[in-house]
């Protein structure tokens, strides 16, 4: 273990993407943090050498750990004295890990470093690593206690805090309350301001924060959040909000802790009503009075408070001046409280006329009433032409949902000449619309207008099983085998096929083919398990192995 | 009585009370060593030494009565050194045979002595009717074999089932009717007794690991090859002269150093392949659960297979055949003495109350026992066995079993995971408690590759998985010793 954080040089400009170097080779993969070579130390490497690790990186981002390790490995022999060494060592133990050899990778590969290159940044890392390691080994316990050692002894290295991250996860797992906070608090509050550290300290201030609001302590939620949050900036507020809003709204959900909820509601409103700008006239200040109000709003729809929740929107109105956003929002309230035609006639105080009437249409639909939705899309025409092929879309949409499939399918077809360039979607739709109809050879018909291949193989050959027309339905799965990524299901759908039309011989062995050709798949699992309970043949002829 | 006429009797039966507790250690409570055992019952045959000496002074019925008394020590001793000292087949079958003959022994004697007892005791009542005047009946010499000669007076109804003139006897054959009346209670007495022992053992099971030793490491065979390279003769192929060609290289391949089996495959301190912690009487047992819900019994024809091949694999005692219990019955194994490893299997459902969910959570902490799990035929299984793992060890998260954990390495090094359809994933997961793996489960119907005809799975994939299967069951009995050396040091 290394634990001589003075001798450690801790390198700053960490941060440094290696991958940035490699923009080429990495196709938009990059290595994380644990994975990065300090910038000073690449620097330091000779144009050969970085050409070896270029190589074996590549592999490594490609997922494929074995040969990535190859690479590292020959790196090590062929550049025994490089600076590179250490990080070539540490990628070679990262590789074991991939391959599922966790063992190996401490033994000789964390821990080979620690023992060679004891001050190296890659120590730290490895120190690290063989922790995470025992976490992968499934002992908590011990991985706990190694990562509040690293934790202790570089406490201002960005590993600590992910070691306290780690140490989280932990007494997340243990359900240890009184651990998570303590470890929050540290990430919170003693955790180093820098860019790798955000994340990390931003979700630790929320969770704790969320703790204490759940705990009725409103203004130590707001210290916490404040330890990530900057008081004079906007999202100061809206974190509060956010935090404290989701656990008024928890605390609502049962009686118990109804009044809890209401006094903690009381607050937040309170708090963001102080921090609404005196004056709403510029544009800027709009923009937060319209999104402070509306999280008051939200507030009082945590906790179910009607007559505000109305009040609130007045409000906004009345300051804002009443606008199509807020009469939506209002229509929706109405709506969620089942007054459909308070929100109705809400949506008709819509400036944007249109916008209105498919809010309308919407409300209709949602009521199950689609006859009157059809009628005010279909009146939707009319008033904006140019959007005709969105109402007609809206149309079919209805009509599938009132099961009506001979009106969707002249929909469909009205589509098709008015937006002709989705031509497959509309006949796809018209297809299954018919197989809805049980129209089976007008469903293939259509289907085959589609460009949906290999799946409207495999829809043909179900209205082909349908029709009994066994060899039809078999030869489009054979055509859909020819595709590899759905090879294994039209396999197995073949030795269905086989079966459903009474050849038990070839069903068997078609089954027994998927179990062979495609042990790995889940089509394998299944015509191995269907074989031996079905047919009682345990001989299904799969196996695989997992490397 | 003088102090020293009763003080051998006190001593005796205060042996004999600490004799009974011993033999319902041995039998039920297992809570004493061996060394214990073994001085307890030592000390009872000092005692029936001492007391079969001074029989010889004795007249006839107490000397019967002592040689009686003393074939009970005699005869559990004999079992309790069987059982301690024999480890062969050949012991096992002795073993057998001389609890049966003491059984029948013991009921041989028992019913002598009540036939005696109740004989004397008839003799003295139909004595004592004729002493004090009874109106005897007359009856030919013949007749008096099974008939009352001193009946009681009229009008009195006797009771006492020893006195053949009971009314409920009758006033034919009371003699004969007394016999059968005594061999018939005293054969449900003996009967009851067998049960009620039965029930007080019967609901306790005892599994006891091989005894032996070995190390714990991979069986890696290592083959020295010794290159021999011949001198090498240059032609010219223009040449003249007709020679006849030698061959031009040959590789002499020297495999003499072929790995032998330098170890034994096992754990600890012992002779013989097996684990500190076995006993000479323990074999490794298969043990199947039974659960409800689903088919817990698929392909159940395999596990003998498993069984026998991980005795060729490893040459530890095995059971004659594998064995099914019921999760709840997993209680019935008293701590220390339990299964070191279940396995179960099954592509339904898995449906446990919280009986039987304290028993597996009991059987896997307190008792350091462990599950394999083999995932039979669906994925449903898996989130089954995942959910139920839940509710059994709620605060343990499962893992991806490493292919470098010992789990994969001992005996038998498996670079991959073998399976024969992925039913659950392609990945062995386990759960971890203090360390130790309590569960393992295996995706991919681990148990067909076991079968007769390994599900025709290729012969690379069926030897894996007797491997893995020979690993797994080895893994969960070494742990299982570890634990037990650890209680002893500790006790």
């Amino acid at each position: 273990m290394v634990r001589s954080p003075k001798k450690i040089r801790l390198i700053p400009c960490l941060a440094v993407l290696f991958a940035l170097f490699l923009p080429s080779l990495s196709e938009g993969a990059r290595l994380a943090y644990l994975e990065q070579m300090p910038l000073e130390a690449f620097a330091k490497l000779r144009e050969i050498e970085k050409h070896q690790l270029k190589i074996a990186e590549k592999f490594y981002l490609k997922g494929e750990p074995k040969a990535a390790a190859a690479e590292y490995d020959k790196f090590l022999t062929l550049y025994e004295r490089s600076s590179g060494g250490p990080y070539s060592l540490l990628m070679w133990a990262h590789c074991q890990v991939k391959l599922r050899l966790v063992n190996t990778a401490v033994r000789d590969g964390f821990q080979s470093v620690i023992d060679y290159w004891p001050e190296s940044h890659e120590a730290v890392v490895s120190t690290f690593m063989i922790a995470k390691c025992h976490l992968l080994n499934g002992e908590p316990g011990k991985a706990d206690k190694a990562f509040a050692q690293l934790a202790d002894d570089f406490p201002k290295h960005s590993l600590a805090t992910l070691s306290r991250v780690e140490m989280l996860g932990i007494a997340t797992t243990r359900k240890n309350k009184e651990r998570q906070v303590e470890l929050w608090t540290d990430i919170a509050y003693k955790t180093p301001k820098t860019k790798e550290t955000a994340p990390y300290r931003s979700s630790s201030a929320r969770s704790l924060a969320d703790h204490f609001f759940l705990e009725n302590e409103f203004q130590k939620g707001v210290e916490a959040l404040e330890t990530y949050y900057d008081k004079n900036r906007a999202d100061h507020v809206h974190a509060i909000h956010d935090v404290c809003n989701s656990v008024v709204s928890r605390l609502f959900r049962s009686s118990e802790t109804k009044a809890r909820a209401e006094k903690l509601g009381d607050g937040l409103i309170s708090f963001v009503e102080q921090a609404l700008p005196n004056d709403s006239q510029d544009k800027k200040d709009k923009a937060r009075t319209r999104d402070l109000l509306g999280r008051i709003t939200s507030v009082h729809k945590s906790l179910d408070r009607d007559k505000q929740v109305l009040a609130s929107y007045e409000r906004m109105g009345k300051v804002l001046g009443m606008d199509d956003d807020i009469l939506g929002s209002m229509a929706s309230w109405h709506k969620d409280k089942k007054r459909v035609d308070q929100a109705r006639s809400i949506y008709g105080r819509y400036k944007d006329q249109v916008n209105g009437r498919r809010a309308v249409a919407r409300s209709y639909r949602d009521e199950r009433n689609y006859e009157e939705a059809v009628r005010q899309y279909l009146s939707l025409i009319a008033m904006d032409k140019e959007r005709e092929a969105e109402w007609q879309r809206d149309v079919v949409g209805t009509w599938r949902d009132a099961s009506k499939w001979a009106k969707a399918i002249t929909t469909y077809q009205t589509l098709l000449k008015v937006d002709a360039d989705r031509f497959s979607e509309y006949n796809w739709g018209i297809a299954e619309c018919h197989e809805k109809l049980s129209k089976w050879k007008e469903a293939i018909l259509s289907y085959r207008q589609t460009d949906k291949f290999p799946e409207a193989y495999f829809r043909m050959a179900e209205c082909h099983r349908h029709l009994k027309k066994w060899n039809e339905g078999l030869i489009l799965l054979n055509q859909a085998r020819s595709h590899d990524n759905v090879a294994d299901r039209a396999q197995h759908r073949i030795a269905q096929f086989y079966e459903m039309s009474g050849q038990k011989e070839k069903a068997i062995k078609s089954f027994q083919v998927t179990c062979k050709k495609y042990p790995k798949s889940r089509y394998a699992s299944i015509s191995h398990a269907h074989l031996q309970t079905k047919y009682g043949i345990s001989v299904t002829l799969g196996g695989a192995k997992d490397e | 009585m003088t102090f020293s006429r009763t003080l051998p009797v006190v001593l005796t039966v205060a042996v004999a009370v600490g004799w009974l507790y011993l033999w319902l250690d041995w039998l039920t409570f297992n809570q004493l060593s061996s060394e214990q055992l073994w001085g307890g019952f030592g000390l009872s045959m000092a005692v029936v030494a001492w007391w079969l000496d001074q029989s010889r002074k004795k007249d006839r019925v107490i000397r019967h009565l002592v040689y009686s008394i003393c074939f009970f020590p005699v005869w559990q001793i004999s079992l309790f050194a069987l059982g301690e000292l024999g480890s062969s087949d050949a012991s096992g079958i002795f073993t057998v045979w001389l609890y049966r003959f003491g059984l029948f022994f013991g009921f041989l004697i028992g019913l002598l002595w009540v036939c005696w007892f109740t004989e004397k005791k008839s003799r003295v009542w139909q004595k004592r009717r004729l002493e004090y005047g009874s109106v005897g009946k007359r009856v030919a010499p013949l007749h008096a074999m099974h008939l009352s000669i001193a009946g009681p007076i009229d009008g009195l109804r006797v009771w006492n089932p020893l006195d053949m003139d009971a009314w409920y006897y009758g006033k034919q054959r009371q003699k004969l009717r007394q016999s059968l009346t005594v061999l018939v209670s005293y054969f449900i007495f003996f009967a009851l007794m067998i049960l009620l022992l039965l029930q007080i053992s019967g609901c306790k099971e005892l599994y006891e690991m091989p005894a032996g030793g070995g190390e714990q490491k991979p069986n890696q065979p290592v083959v020295k090859v010794q290159k021999v390279i011949k001198k090498k003769i240059i032609f010219n192929p223009l040449s003249k002269v007709i020679a006849k060609v030698p061959p031009i290289e040959e590789i002499k391949l020297q495999l003499m150093e072929i790995t032998k089996h330098a170890y034994t495959v096992g754990y600890g301190k012992g002779a013989g392949a097996g684990f500190a912690g076995g006993t000479n009487r323990g074999k490794v047992r298969f043990i199947r659960l039974e659960y409800n819900g689903g088919d817990w019994d698929q392909g159940i024809d395999a596990d003998l297979n498993m069984l026998v091949q991980y005795n060729l694999r490893t040459q530890h005692k095995i059971a004659e055949r594998p064995e099914t219990r019921k999760i709840i019955q997993l209680r019935n194994f008293p701590v220390g003495k339990s299964p070191p490893i279940v396995y179960m299997t099954g592509q339904k459902n898995i449906s446990l109350g919280k009986t039987e969910v304290d028993v597996l959570k009991e059987y896997l902490t307190e008792k350091h026992g462990m599950l394999f799990a083999d995932n039979g035929g669906s994925a449903h299984w898996g989130n089954q066995f995942k959910s139920l793992m839940n509710r059994v060890l709620p605060n343990v998260s499962y893992i991806r079993v490493p292919l470098d954990h010992p789990i994969h390495r001992i005996p038998f090094p498996i670079p991959f995971l073998p399976y024969v359809a992925p039913h659950g994933g392609t990945d062995a997961l386990a759960w971890v408690v203090n360390g130790r793996i309590a569960a393992y489960y295996h995706p991919g119907d681990i148990g067909d590759a076991w079968a007769d005809d390994h599900a025709g799975v290729p012969a690379q994939i069926w030897e894996a998985c007797y491997q893995l299967g020979t690993n797994v069951i080895f893994y969960g009995h070494t742990e299982y010793s570890k634990w037990l050396e650890a209680r002893k040091k500790s006790d």
